[in-house]
């Protein structure tokens, strides 16, 4: 075998995962029927999607996964999921004006269509947020699209693999080497002896956590304190804050609600961004687990920390009177509510704004963007850096203070009391340098290939797509803020966001390893 | 404080203070050579100002070295501190006689320092006790200037507030060029012996026997090695530069008479060879308009930029293949190609949509293949510069904030890098570079091998074991964090500060010349920047020229002792 990785058996079990993926779209198909619109469009999706698994799942009947396998095949479900992902925008918008429809005019009209497809399809799975939507509403595309739109974000929040491995007895078999190359942070903690029962606790907790958001949303608007909140809003903000994706079926994100909506999303987006392993241990009555883990209590305390800096920021006027968002000067309970929101959504890479705040103050703007740089917890539902990563870089820095200057003293890093590994440590080293520098390299890519077709990107425009995708963020600055677009980019720069979006949910190393080792043949 | 170290620390405290008196003892030493050279050229109140400087700076050092006389010899744990808080305080006393000359010297004496020949039209009066004067001489008067414009020399950086250089006394020029130089005989010490430990490339590729305990030996036979080989180049770079200066037909360079000539061969030989950056011209390199200076000056760059043991290896053991034999060198070469080409190719990209961003009358009126004239002047500023940069040199030649982003962030990612550890280069280094991106490939490459298997790696000419590997790589991608994250915060407090006409590009940039010590601006810098970007801008200076760590330990031993 030339690349050293049995391709086949990988392939074969991606069928596996494109069969089911044709069931979720029964979700659309559902509030098609209720909405009374066409349903030919996800039934025809539902055929195709399940024709493809079919035949996929063809090439190996019988996979069998070793560990090069399983890397090549959580590296490919994202890929396979984000292109099956299409398939109901294309077909949605199939001759009309939309965005992301299939446009057959022209080769230069077919292909954008396809990437800006291809781009909301990933943006989605990888709950990243970003959009190239030309205009969000539920009358431009149907209801069933945009809740299509929505639910892509739920499937992917807790991981496709978790989720597969969690339903399906083939996936099972090799589960603890593909979750730990999906699960977000440096390590995975087992919670049970069986890996798929440990998916199925996460996918419970998660799924729990999802209805009772839903309910609490549905019964604002029942109590009369959310106008605006429908069934439909409740359902598809709930598919989309757990996760931390950040779509929202309306143009004004969650601005468009009351404030009291705006306040129960809050926690709610806070809990996203927590491991869920620590849920399980509050379940199991054990919650000093949680109170004395050390990312969870990093976690609290920088969101605390950046809102408690923000809403003074505000209340002192870094916000001029915005159409979005409202008037913060001098008025304390915006000020911290907008402080709250912005930098919980931003921090833990949700993506959601109740303000527009690429208006504020260039102060403010670069205090959400050191934000976005913190990342949400590992074995949450977040992306970024991850504060687990932050933790041991600046513990390894201290050590090295010390140990440079007395070179014989052996000091072990620790972390909630316990000793990390030294693999480990270098590990995160190197992530987080690579990151950075794959951050770097995109933000003067982006700007130079935009650049090409005529268009100047400022450097926070730049520099925010780039830590918005591989953060799966999704809003950045300027005119990529959250109630702008990703359309005007060109197809390169789209498909290189595609790319970081991918590479950042998949925390670079199953992507990288697969390269590597097909290269590296010593 | 309480002393929670059991009556150790004022004993650490003693060794410090006692080193650090001792090089201020030599400073003290060096401003009373210039006294000889401001009276030398007739500048009595230059004189008087470099006097008092050296009396004061004696004094203080003298006293520190007196009162400490018995402290016992300093450790490796105490080289650090050594080495950091020695630079800031060399630093800070060499502003000094700046701040003296400029305060002793009459705004009527100033204005005879301005040439007689500058096309003073467009320079900006200074107001001095109610009167004014064109010499930049009067920029010192701000203790914060004098402190900036050391801290640019000491640490071979080469940004300066000195707006027009002709226009500043003989002896102030002198002092600039001379503090580069002696700095960057500093700095290789500095790599050499004293941030030479395991865990840091230098280490590896240059030191093999058993660590010494005692500083002050390894420390005394670097100097020896060093300064014959520091002074014989320079004597090189002079000759060849006066050769140069002579031969170029621009009309600057005919109107300079032999003494000018010598003098600023001597000055520009200095500096160059140190990777320094100051310039005796007021438009740096670009003042010429020749592109043989030009190009005798790439040479005398490259040579500051190729590490000091190299150059003995291949000098003293008459071993030219040392120069490709050696990973650092190897890759400085590589990489100086490489970038030109690259760079050329974004500039004369980018040659219709500039104005006034490269030289333009003064190129040698020959055509290439494919190239107009305009083309070849983006790729001859393109080659001096990226030389410039890469070395961490500083020299301009020419407007590179009028550059396109694409050009700058390129020339951000040379001074981010920087030449070779163990000269006197800034930046990460090469080695650390190449020992990262080394260690995330072997990361990931390991992801399939079992956790025991027996790996070795390959550094330079040495194999390396595991547990080798893994401690260079640690510490290369510790300091490196440390740099981006330094470079990071300091670009976005710039772009708030530095004023509308100045985007992100510039800002990083400025921030990237400051911390790895190479000198080139996009505009922001100068007198009239703001007082907090010029401070910080200090501040970068001097963690990059110690590479952070030494920094951050000299804080922390400030605030927590040395001991654990």
């Amino acid at each position: 075998m030339a690349w050293g990785v049995n391709w086949k058996a990988s392939v074969g079990l991606l069928g596996v995962g494109i069969k089911y993926l044709a069931v979720t779209m029964l979700v659309p198909l559902v509030v098609a029927l209720v909405y009374g619109e066409d349903i030919w469009v996800f039934l025809v999706s539902m055929a195709l999607v399940a024709a493809i698994g079919f035949a996929v799942e063809r090439v190996d009947p019988d996979p069998d996964l070793g560990p090069r396998e399983a890397l090549l095949f959580v590296s490919l479900a994202w890929i396979a999921a984000a292109v099956i992902g299409t398939i109901p925008y294309l077909l949605a918008g199939y001759g009309t004006a939309s965005t992301v429809g299939l446009q057959t005019g022209s080769l230069g009209a077919l292909t954008e269509s396809i990437v800006n497809a291809l781009f909301e399809s990933m943006s989605g799975f990888t709950t990243t947020g970003a959009t190239v939507l030309g205009e969000i509403s539920t009358d431009r595309h149907s209801h069933a699209v945009m809740m299509w739109r929505q639910l892509t974000q739920w499937l992917g929040g807790m991981g496709i693999i978790v989720l597969m491995i969690a339903i399906l007895p083939e996936v099972a078999v090799n589960g603890a080497q593909l979750m730990e190359s999906e699960a977000p942070g440096p390590e995975l903690q087992k919670l049970t002896p069986k890996i798929a029962e440990t998916a199925r606790a996460l996918w419970l907790i998660y799924f729990a956590f999802t209805v009772v958001y839903i309910v609490l949303l549905y019964g604002l608007h029942r109590a009369g304190m959310a106008p605006n909140m429908d069934l439909f809003n409740a359902i598809a903000h709930g598919f989309t804050t757990l996760p931390t994706g950040g779509f929202s079926p309306e143009a004004d994100s969650v601005a468009a609600f009351s404030a009291a909506v705006q306040w129960v999303v809050i926690p709610f987006m806070a809990v996203a961004g927590v491991n869920f392993a620590l849920f399980w241990h509050v379940l199991r009555g054990e919650a000093e687990v949680m109170l004395k883990n050390a990312e969870f209590r990093g976690y609290a305390g920088a969101i605390a920390v950046v809102t408690a800096v923000l809403a003074v920021m505000l209340f002192r006027g870094a916000a001029p009177a915005i159409e979005l968002g409202g008037m913060t000067q001098g008025v304390t309970e915006n000020s911290l509510r907008q402080a709250t929101f912005q930098v919980v959504s931003l921090l833990n890479s949700t993506g959601y704004a109740t303000a527009d705040f690429v208006e504020w103050d260039t102060d403010a703007q670069i205090l959400l963007m050191f934000a976005m740089f913190i990342g949400g917890s590992a074995g949450s539902t977040g992306g970024g850096v991850k504060i687990v990563r932050w933790l041991i870089v600046g513990k390894a820095i201290r050590r090295e203070l010390f140990t440079s200057a007395h070179p014989d003293v052996v000091q072990p890093v620790r972390l909630s009391g316990s000793v990390i590994d030294e693999d480990a440590i270098r590990g995160i080293m190197a992530f987080t340098i690579l990151y950075l520098v794959l951050f770097g390299v995109s933000a003067v890519l982006l700007s130079l290939d935009t650049a090409r077709i005529g268009i100047q990107l400022t450097m926070l425009e730049s520099t925010s797509a780039s830590l918005a995708t591989i953060g799966n963020i999704g809003p950045g600055f300027g005119r990529l803020g959250p109630f702008g677009s990703y359309l005007f980019f060109p197809d390169t720069s789209k498909l290189l966001m595609v790319f970081l979006m991918w590479i950042g949910r998949l925390e670079i190393v199953p992507v990288l390893a697969v390269f590597i080792s097909a290269i590296d043949t010593r | 404080m309480p002393d929670r170290n059991g009556g150790r620390l004022p004993t650490d405290l003693g060794v410090i203070a006692r080193d650090v008196g001792s090089l201020l003892l030599m400073e003290a030493g060096l401003m009373s050579l210039t006294v000889v050279v401001a009276l030398g050229f007739g500048e009595f109140h230059a004189a008087l100002g470099f006097l008092l400087a050296g009396g004061m700076t004696a004094l203080v050092g003298g006293a520190a070295n007196r009162v400490f006389a018995d402290a016992p010899e300093p450790e490796m744990k105490h080289g650090m501190v050594i080495a950091a808080g020695g630079w800031l305080m060399v630093a800070c006393f060499g502003a000094l006689p700046l701040f003296l000359t400029a305060w002793a010297t009459p705004p009527a004496v100033m204005d005879a320092f301005v040439p007689a020949a500058a096309d003073t039209a467009s320079w900006e009066p200074i107001e001095v006790g109610g009167s004014v004067t064109l010499s930049s001489l009067a920029y010192f008067r701000d203790p914060l200037h004098a402190v900036f414009e050391s801290m640019s020399g000491w640490t071979g950086s080469g940004l300066t507030m000195a707006v027009h250089e002709p226009s500043l006394p003989r002896a102030v020029q002198w002092w600039r060029s001379f503090i580069q130089w002696v700095g960057g005989v500093g700095v290789i010490v500095l790599t050499v012996s004293i941030l030479s430990r395991p865990g840091s490339g230098s280490y590896a590729l240059y030191r093999s026997e058993a660590r010494e305990r005692k500083i002050h030996p390894s420390v005394v036979s670097t100097v020896r090695t060093v300064w014959k080989l520091v002074v014989a180049y320079t004597l090189l770079a002079f000759a060849m530069l006066f050769a140069a200066i002579r031969a170029s037909e621009s009309a600057y360079a005919e109107s300079l008479s032999v003494g000018e000539t010598a003098w600023q061969a001597l000055n520009h030989a200095m500096t160059g060879l140190t990777t320094g950056g100051f310039s005796v011209t007021d438009n740096s390199i670009a003042t010429y308009g020749s592109p043989l200076v030009e190009a005798t000056l790439l040479p005398i760059m490259v040579l500051g930029a190729i590490a000091f043991p190299v150059h003995y290896v291949v000098l003293n053991d008459r071993n030219v293949r040392e120069l490709v034999a050696d990973l650092q060198t190897r890759w400085l070469f590589v990489l100086l190609g490489a970038g030109v080409v690259v760079l050329s190719i974004q500039n004369v990209a980018s040659v219709q949509i500039t104005t006034g961003a490269f030289a333009t009358e003064s190129f040698v009126p020959r055509s290439a293949p494919l190239l107009d004239g305009a083309q070849l002047d983006a790729v001859r500023d393109s080659t001096f510069q990226w030389i410039s940069a890469l070395t961490c040199t500083g020299f301009q030649s020419a407007p590179i904030g009028r550059w396109v982003a694409g050009a700058k962030v390129l020339v951000v990612g040379a001074m981010v890098l920087g030449g070779a550890a163990g000269s006197t280069v800034g930046g990460i280094k090469i080695v650390r570079g190449y020992t990262v991106g080394r260690g995330i490939a072997w990361q990931f490459s390991r992801v399939f091998l079992p956790k025991n298997a027996v790996v070795t790696a390959r550094l330079g000419d040495r194999t390396l074991d595991r547990e080798t590997m893994e401690r260079e790589f640690g510490e290369a991608a510790i300091v490196t964090l440390l740099w981006i994250v330094a470079l990071v915060v300091g670009s976005l407090v710039l772009v708030n500060i530095a004023g509308p006409e100045f985007g992100y590009a510039d800002a990083l940039f400025e921030v990237a010349s400051a911390q790895g010590n190479v000198g080139l601006s996009s505009g922001i810098t100068g007198p009239s920047m703001s007082p907090v970007a010029e401070g910080m801008f200090v501040l970068n200076m001097w963690i990059g020229r110690l590479e952070i760590i030494p920094v951050l330990v000299f804080v922390r031993a400030g605030i927590w002792g040395l001991n654990p």
